[in-house]
């Protein structure tokens, strides 16, 4: 069999479990919010089985597809670029050892372009996620939020969560892509710069750590403290109330 | 053949995750908790001595299994309570300054699962700049869901771990589903509403995500982790660069799927993944030099000497194996022949109303035991019997460390005050709280109420309430006719108009 055929049998694997798994998920999601909507007490086992058994046709297509994978590991072989982050680190070190000013100005500035479009998309994503995170927290600190039905308001103010997350994270996957495609360019553009503006990266300087066991010693010994004068003053039996009678609400039952 | 043994070679467990399997064993070796065999084992959580103790990594201590206290859930519940904060705290110092992120990595039984399910094969979304950056929100979980929310709360007297409450995908997991899973625990589902609908949600979201992204719970939500990537650069053991041996090839940081910036930082879960990568040698396991291994073999090593190191290891090998075995045989055997704990004998003197062809029991329909119980505020009296006041009674079963028990009693003063001729609300006070928080509760939020504050009995507290089928979670309400007989149980935080439409009936 070629690496081409392989290739395209991993490309069709993939995107068949990408699928089933993404349709499982979205199917129990779906089915819980079902049983949900149909009212008070509307949970039972009987009711949890009978919305949930429909789902067992994709869920053993989905568990035969993760156990083919498994089985033919040696025909669905790792991407070449494999590496979690080897096209950045290689990036790294060419900037690092890469002197734009020693470039033909006609690189640098493309360079500075595919960088500063990077940039752009980066700090949009930044901006989102820092106004999501404000406009939750505020929403999620604010005690006028807070009816009688304490429970329900809670649960409402984390479903702010989704329109509050969910935007920047959209966002933040087109910016990965568009990072990809913009990283391997710039790779590209600075494999291109002259002998004379390239220079060795510079070698960090180990730093001195004489200090660090005293620091370890010192903050075992406030840990044993805390921990003995904690027990003795009545901590474990509070951790063990806690651990031994469960509030369901506190587990998130309800 | 060679390709049959190459292909197991490639599959075959490491150590890590074989470390992470024997520690998530370990954690929940409850096995009983899991199964009912006609009524030995009841699908209870674990109530021994060992739950005083908080387990290193996440493992939510309603599981079946768990036989240690989770360190978040014991954490939270710790904020507002000085000598369970000095406990707590110093627990986790202790565990941070000893082993730092290497828990993520090595002990957390959350983070074992997140492993499994991102070894299925799909396509990955790789590190990048963004995750670097939701690698700091764990921060924003850790101030918010763990500090700022339950201390805000605990100003107003109630007590709400917010993180285990709305985001925790392993309490959800473990102890949500864990119980529910069993048929003993039918009776929970009644409590199923919003709550656990959005609960259910994001745990199967962060489930499926893990499967696309390495860790991704560990990496961008978990509080644990960000408690100790504080601790991590300065504990004592995990893994270590050698800066005089390093040549800054990068090949750790491209090969490691965390979001580090260079091996040892906060985002580091010393997993030695990278070990191997190194063309140098410059990454190294760190820690008091008795404890490292001495036998690793160099690449300087002559086959001699490697020879001798690989036989020498295989001993330590065999011999570390073997301990570990016997200690979590030990443990399970310990927790399985541990006796159930019997159900508590019921008061000794039981008026039977002979009006009433039922027997004694706890189910609905039943006649319901009958104890006096010690009064805290409410009445002159100093006992009361829940049974034999006359009129229709509601026995809540609460105490202050539980959010939802704080959260309805509102409902129970309401029905106390509108229904003050035909109904008597009693909330008995559980487990060894002592008197003293439960009174001071009591005086503070509800002086003057017609709600009858009492005390349950037995050596530990709470022997009334399993007496009435208590099941080790709370609130637990059970409502008596003026016959004496058990009408509904709930339990479930409740309503007033629930609370209500159960009593309407009763009062006709």
């Amino acid at each position: 069999m070629t690496q081409n055929t392989k290739l395209w049998m991993r490309r069709i694997y993939f995107a068949l479990i990408t699928v089933a798994l993404l349709t499982v998920a979205v199917l129990l999601m779906v089915q819980c919010v079902a049983i949900y909507r149909l009212g008070d007490d509307a949970f039972t086992r009987e009711s949890v089985a009978a919305h949930f058994a429909p789902i067992a046709v994709p869920v053993y297509i989905c568990l035969g597809l993760v156990a083919a994978g498994f089985a033919l590991s040696p025909l669905l072989p790792a991407a070449p670029d494999s590496q979690p982050d080897r096209d950045v680190v290689t990036l790294r070190r060419l900037q690092a050892k890469t002197d734009l000013t020693a470039c033909p100005a006609e690189l640098t500035r493309t360079v500075c372009k595919t960088r500063r479009a990077r940039n752009r998309h980066y700090y949009i994503t930044l901006a989102l996620l820092a106004i999501g995170t404000a406009v939750f927290l505020w929403y999620a600190l604010d005690s006028g939020n807070y009816t009688n039905d304490f429970n329900g308001s809670m649960v409402n103010a984390m479903w702010w969560l989704l329109p509050c997350m969910g935007v920047p994270a959209l966002y933040g996957v087109f910016t990965a892509f568009f990072c990809r495609r913009s990283v391997k360019k710039e790779i590209g553009l600075l494999r291109t710069a002259p002998k004379e503006a390239l220079s060795p990266a510079p070698k960090t300087q180990p730093k001195s750590e004489k200090w660090m066991p005293f620091l370890q010693g010192g903050m075992v010994a406030i840990g044993i403290g805390m921990l003995v004068y904690g027990a003795l003053i009545g901590g474990a039996d509070e951790v063990f109330k806690k651990a031994a009678a469960i509030c369901t609400e506190c587990i998130g039952l309800g | 053949m060679a390709k049959i043994k190459s292909f197991f070679q490639k599959i075959w467990p490491s150590k890590r995750k074989w470390m992470q399997l024997y520690f998530a064993l370990l954690f929940n070796a409850n096995l009983k908790g899991f199964v009912n065999v006609d009524g030995l084992f009841n699908g209870k959580i674990y109530e021994g001595n060992t739950k005083k103790m908080c387990v290193p990594g996440i493992n939510c201590y309603s599981c079946p299994g768990a036989v240690g206290a989770c360190p978040l859930g014991s954490l939270q519940g710790a904020i507002g309570e000085k000598n369970t904060l000095f406990y707590v705290g110093g627990t986790l110092m202790l565990y941070a300054i000893l082993f730092g992120r290497m828990i993520c990595g090595w002990l957390c039984p959350f983070g074992w699962i997140q492993e499994l399910l991102h070894k299925i094969k799909t396509p990955k979304v790789k590190k990048n700049r963004i995750t670097k950056v939701l690698s700091y929100f764990k921060y924003v979980v850790l101030a918010f869901f763990v500090i700022i929310v339950p201390t805000m709360y605990a100003f107003r007297n109630v007590p709400l771990p917010a993180f285990c409450k709305y985001i925790c995908p392993a309490g959800t997991l473990e102890g949500g589903i864990g119980l529910l899973s069993n048929k003993v625990n039918d009776s929970y589902f009644s409590m199923l509403g919003p709550l656990f609908t959005w609960k259910f949600l994001l745990m199967v979201s962060i489930l499926v995500g893990c499967i696309f992204v390495f860790r991704l719970f560990c990496r961008f939500l978990c509080p644990l982790g960000a408690l100790y990537a504080l601790f991590n650069r300065f504990s004592i053991f995990g893994i270590k660069l050698n800066r005089d041996k390093c040549v800054d090839c990068n090949r750790c940081i491209a090969h490691c799927e965390m979001d580090i910036r260079h091996v040892g930082d906060p985002e580091c879960i010393s997993c030695g993944e990278c070990i191997a990568v190194c063309p140098t040698e410059a990454i190294q396991w760190k820690g008091p030099k008795i404890l490292l291994p001495k036998n690793v073999v160099s690449k300087d090593d002559t086959p001699e000497v490697a020879k001798a190191k690989n036989k020498k290891k295989l001993v330590t090998r065999i011999v570390s194996t073997v301990v570990l075995l016997a200690i979590l045989v030990g443990t399970g055997v310990y927790h399985w022949n541990k006796a159930a704990v019997p159900m508590p004998k019921p008061p000794a003197q039981q008026d039977v109303n002979p009006e009433v062809d039922a027997p004694l029991g706890n189910a609905v329909g039943n006649l319901c035991y009958g104890a006096d119980l010690k009064v805290i505020v409410g009445t002159d009296a100093a006992t009361i019997n829940p049974v034999k006041t006359g009129k229709v009674t509601i026995i809540n079963f609460w105490g202050t460390w539980c959010t939802g028990c704080i959260a309805e009693l509102p409902y129970f003063n309401e029905i106390a005050v509108n229904y003050q001729e035909n109904v008597t609300v009693v909330a008995v006070h559980c487990l060894p709280d002592g008197n003293k928080p439960a009174r001071e509760f009591a005086d503070r939020e509800y002086p003057g109420s017609p709600i009858v504050f009492a005390f349950d009995y037995g050596a530990t507290l709470n022997d009334y309430y399993t007496l009435l089928g208590g099941r080790g979670a709370y609130p637990y309400t059970v409502i008596v006719d003026e016959r004496g007989v058990i009408t509904h149980t709930f339990f479930d935080p409740l309503t007033y108009d629930k609370l209500e439409n159960a009593i309407l009936p009763l009062l006709k």
